[in-house]
């Protein structure tokens, strides 16, 4: 991936390649995720996307999608890390045409919205504050997810444990009523005076006429990117605690949140996704092998890491009953790769698998976005192919000393 | 019977050949990509529980189908996970109603994993101790989806579209119908639809297609093929009753909102293309009456809609969580009720068209999407560029007449979970 400075406050990310039937486009804005901003800056996108000036309804936008041929666009905040992204997204069929019609209906979406006496619509404002209520009181329909951010909330936002990364991505719905459409258009025009402006673009396009294209469109007066928190794997040491939570389940679900004290970038992030792979990361896995097809106790259990926080989490979904059992096999799965190492050839098998899973990235324009968006954020030089050496680097006596540095902070359990 | 064909708009080639054993591949080369995936499909899956071999009446329990997915994992020697993992590759499988797949993607030994792939699926080995094993482990999926809200509506719907068909139960089958499934049922089924005629290998990735040819001749051999005839009961007759309700405890309701199609004259194909732009064009999000609803939050993000179906079979189904799912049912009677007199607007229709080829041409981004397609267009005896070609073709009046023959009111279901 390039990057280019067009402007003040304004970065182009491109990779052009042929390979694809469509121009994948990203506009990001990168806002540190804090508890004051969140709920906001869940609620913007939507607002955005629902109309804007000169498509004022969304049958109004999606008309216009239609004549592109069926162009997608999105717009959602995307929690990475301990950062929040407001994120626009529009995808268009390679055809040359399309191309400048896209981004400026992308640009029209973004900063020409349908504003009355310095408010957003009130209708619309009302209307996602409706469904971003709806969303939160119904994190519960789907039990795994809603286990895994329940863990997280425990492990590191509650009890005044206070790491952005425990905030639910989505907000609270206790901020929903203290906002309304005068607001949330105050707060879109200090983050837009705030933020600086990043566009990813993947497609077979050309480069000066994409650079001239959104430097006309995009056009900012300055650059105040608001101050983003710098991605950390350090973490204070605590007693393992437990939370159990009752919703009458057919199928109980246990998470486990290990820190690892592994910085994003360095040279120990290979050697723990590796260990990650050994014991959680598939099929061949050691908890899939010794806990699914030798004990029959789950469905599913795997294990993987959040890198922006030097997490290692793990989750399974069992009878409530062998809640104990899984963890007793689980910490001894743990133990085992500790003390008695791993072999060579399940150290190949982890190699290759994450090997196969990187190179993959390059088939597909999304991940191709969200690999070099988040090197971008970690400031992370490496491209995929310096990634994969890296982790090919990894030894067997590494895989051990990863996991005596695992330390199990918070089991939930759900049933 | 051997084919090429070419898309100029999508501008990909698909190479169909149908071996001497009766086996049929598909092969869709694709320049560029890193990874390559192979499926094995059978057409075979969870409907497929009656049918007479060589004669003989046979009633399997339901989930037999998914029970054999799981099955064929099981070597007398060997991990297959490992094997493949060995090899750099992801190896999974699925079943749902018509067909059942097993794939792996990988990116390097490409011809290593397809051997072992084929030699997976040709060499069953079940036995007592490894079947009642399973139970468990399918024990825990079937409850896992009983947990899902949107999984609980769809299912209701569907079971009392299909009271009396295995179109109408779940895809594993229930707890209870699992444990009458032993390892006799399992060869007895394998015998009948693992046959080359019945399967079909597709391969898609930056691949040689006579290479795929050869190695699938060499490594499905000819088998007898039995006489085989597939029994699903009743499945034309009315509804009984057309609404269910069930509760959860969600925090806002769920919906499935079905109308059973019972005209199913003409190719599925044409059905399925012609209900999907009708869809699109009537309660599409460029439509006036998603904005309304949308609105008035009787529909959110979670709105979606589909039609799917198979050789007897046909279903039309709006979902989606909402604070007010009978005014939704009221809103799609009323409006299907207005397009049946006033027609399409072909401005309109011909931008869904635009809209269905722009999607169309972008699935083919996807490997993965492409051959989930193709299974399941395996199953209905067709391909991807025949899907398109229908798409294409689909006319103002052809969508007119399917809203006039699908939303009837005695053939709508109306299921809620809350």
């Amino acid at each position: 991936m390039e990057t280019i400075d067009i402007g003040e406050g304004l970065h182009l990310h491109f990779i052009n390649t042929d390979n694809f039937k469509t121009t994948a486009i990203c506009a990001l804005m990168r806002r540190p995720l804090l508890r004051d901003e969140v709920t906001v800056n869940t609620l913007l996108p939507g607002i955005l996307t629902r109309g804007c000036a000169s498509y004022p309804s969304l049958p109004d936008i999606n008309r216009a999608l239609e004549e592109l041929y069926g162009a997608l666009l999105n717009g959602q905040s995307v929690k990475k890390g301990e950062e929040q992204i407001l994120q626009f997204y529009i995808d268009l069929i390679d055809r040359e045409e399309l191309l400048p019609k896209g981004l400026e209906l992308l640009r029209q979406v973004m900063l020409e919205p349908l504003v009355y006496e310095n408010g957003f619509d009130r209708g619309y404002t009302d209307s996602e504050k409706e469904n971003l209520r709806n969303s939160i009181t119904g994190r519960s329909n789907n039990k795994k997810e809603y286990a895994r951010y329940r863990a997280l909330e425990e492990m590191c936002w509650n009890n005044g444990r206070n790491e952005p990364f425990g905030l639910y991505g989505d907000g609270f719905e206790e901020d929903l009523d203290g906002l309304d459409n005068y607001n949330l258009f105050q707060q879109y025009q200090n983050i837009l005076n705030t933020t600086s402006l990043d566009i990813a673009v993947v497609g077979n396009v050309n480069k000066d006429f994409l650079t001239d294209k959104l430097s006309s469109l995009f056009h900012r007066e300055s650059d105040n990117q608001a101050a983003l928190p710098k991605p950390s794997g350090q973490y204070e040491t605590r007693e393992r605690q437990q939370i159990d939570e009752d919703q009458d389940l057919a199928q109980g679900k246990i998470c486990f949140g290990f820190r690892t004290g592994v910085e994003p970038v360095s040279d120990e992030f290979y050697k723990l996704m590796c260990m990650n792979e050994i014991l959680g990361g598939g099929g061949s896995s050691r908890l899939f092998i010794n806990v699914r097809e030798k004990e029959n106790l789950c469905y599913y259990i795997n294990s993987f890491i959040f890198r922006f926080k030097g997490i290692m989490f793990v989750e399974s979904g069992v009878e409530a009953e062998q809640f104990d059992k899984a963890e007793e096999l689980l910490l001894q799965n743990i133990r085992a790769i500790h003390e008695e190492g791993v072999s060579q050839e399940e150290l190949e098998g982890a190699k290759t698998s994450l090997t196969k899973k990187f190179r993959s990235i390059s088939d597909h324009p999304s991940s191709l976005l969200n690999f070099y968006i988040g090197q971008k954020m970690l400031g992370d030089e490496n491209g995929i192919e310096e990634f994969i050496e890296k982790i090919n680097r990894t030894s067997r006596d590494e895989v051990c000393d990863m996991a005596g540095r695992l330390h199990l902070d918070t089991v939930y359990r759900l049933k | 019977m051997e084919e090429v064909k070419y898309s100029e708009r999508i501008n990909e080639k698909l190479y169909i050949r149908k071996l001497p054993s009766g086996l049929t591949c598909y092969i869709l080369p694709k320049k560029g990509y890193v990874e390559k995936q192979a499926v094995v499909a059978v057409n075979y899956g969870s409907i497929d529980t009656s049918f007479t071999v060589n004669g003989k009446d046979l009633r399997h329990p339901d989930g037999t189908a998914h029970f054999m997915e799981h099955k064929l994992f099981e070597d007398e020697e060997k991990n297959i996970y490992d094997c493949f993992s060995k090899q750099g590759a992801f190896i999974n499988a699925f079943t749902n109603q018509t067909s059942t797949a097993y794939y792996f993607t990988c990116i390097d030994n490409f011809d290593i994993n397809f051997r072992l792939l084929l030699e997976m699926v040709r060499k069953p080995y079940f036995t007592d101790e490894n079947v009642a094993k399973e139970m468990d482990i399918i024990d825990q999926e079937i409850k896992m989806y009983k947990d899902n809200p949107y999984w609980r509506a769809y299912f209701n719907m569907l079971g009392r579209m299909y009271e009396s068909s295995p179109v109408g139960r779940e895809i594993a089958g229930t707890v209870e119908s699992i444990q009458e499934i032993n390892k006799e049922i399992l060869y007895e089924a394998y015998d009948a639809f693992y046959r080359p005629s019945n399967m079909a290998v597709i391969c898609i990735g930056d691949i040689e297609p006579e290479k795929i040819f050869e190695m699938s001749a060499e490594l499905i051999p000819e088998r007898e093929t039995p006489e085989l005839k597939r029994h699903y009961g009743s499945h034309g007759e009315g509804i009984e009753d057309r609404e269910i309700r069930d509760k959860m405890s969600l925090s806002l309701p769920m919906y499935s909102l079905g109308y059973k199609d019972r005209i199913l004259k003409g190719s599925i194909v044409d059905r399925i293309t012609s209900s999907r732009v009708l869809l699109e064009a009537v309660f599409g999000d460029s439509t006036d009456l998603y904005g309304t609803l949308y609105n008035e939050g009787v529909i959110d993000p979670s709105f979606s809609y589909e039609y799917g179906g198979g050789p007897f079979y046909g279903v039309l189904v709006f979902s989606g969580v909402s604070k007010n799912p009978e005014r939704f049912r009221d809103r799609v009677m009323e409006e299907t009720a207005r397009i049946r007199k006033e027609g399409l607007s072909s401005e309109r229709f011909e931008r869904i068209l635009k809209k269905m080829e722009g999607r169309f041409i972008r699935h083919f981004n996807v490997i993965d999407q492409l051959v989930t397609a193709q299974v399941d267009l395996f199953s209905k005896e067709t391909d991807l560029f025949e899907l398109l070609e229908s798409y294409l073709s689909v006319k103002a009046g052809d969508c007119e007449r399917r809203v006039g023959e699908l939303f009837q009111e005695e053939n709508m279901v109306f299921s809620v979970v809350e």
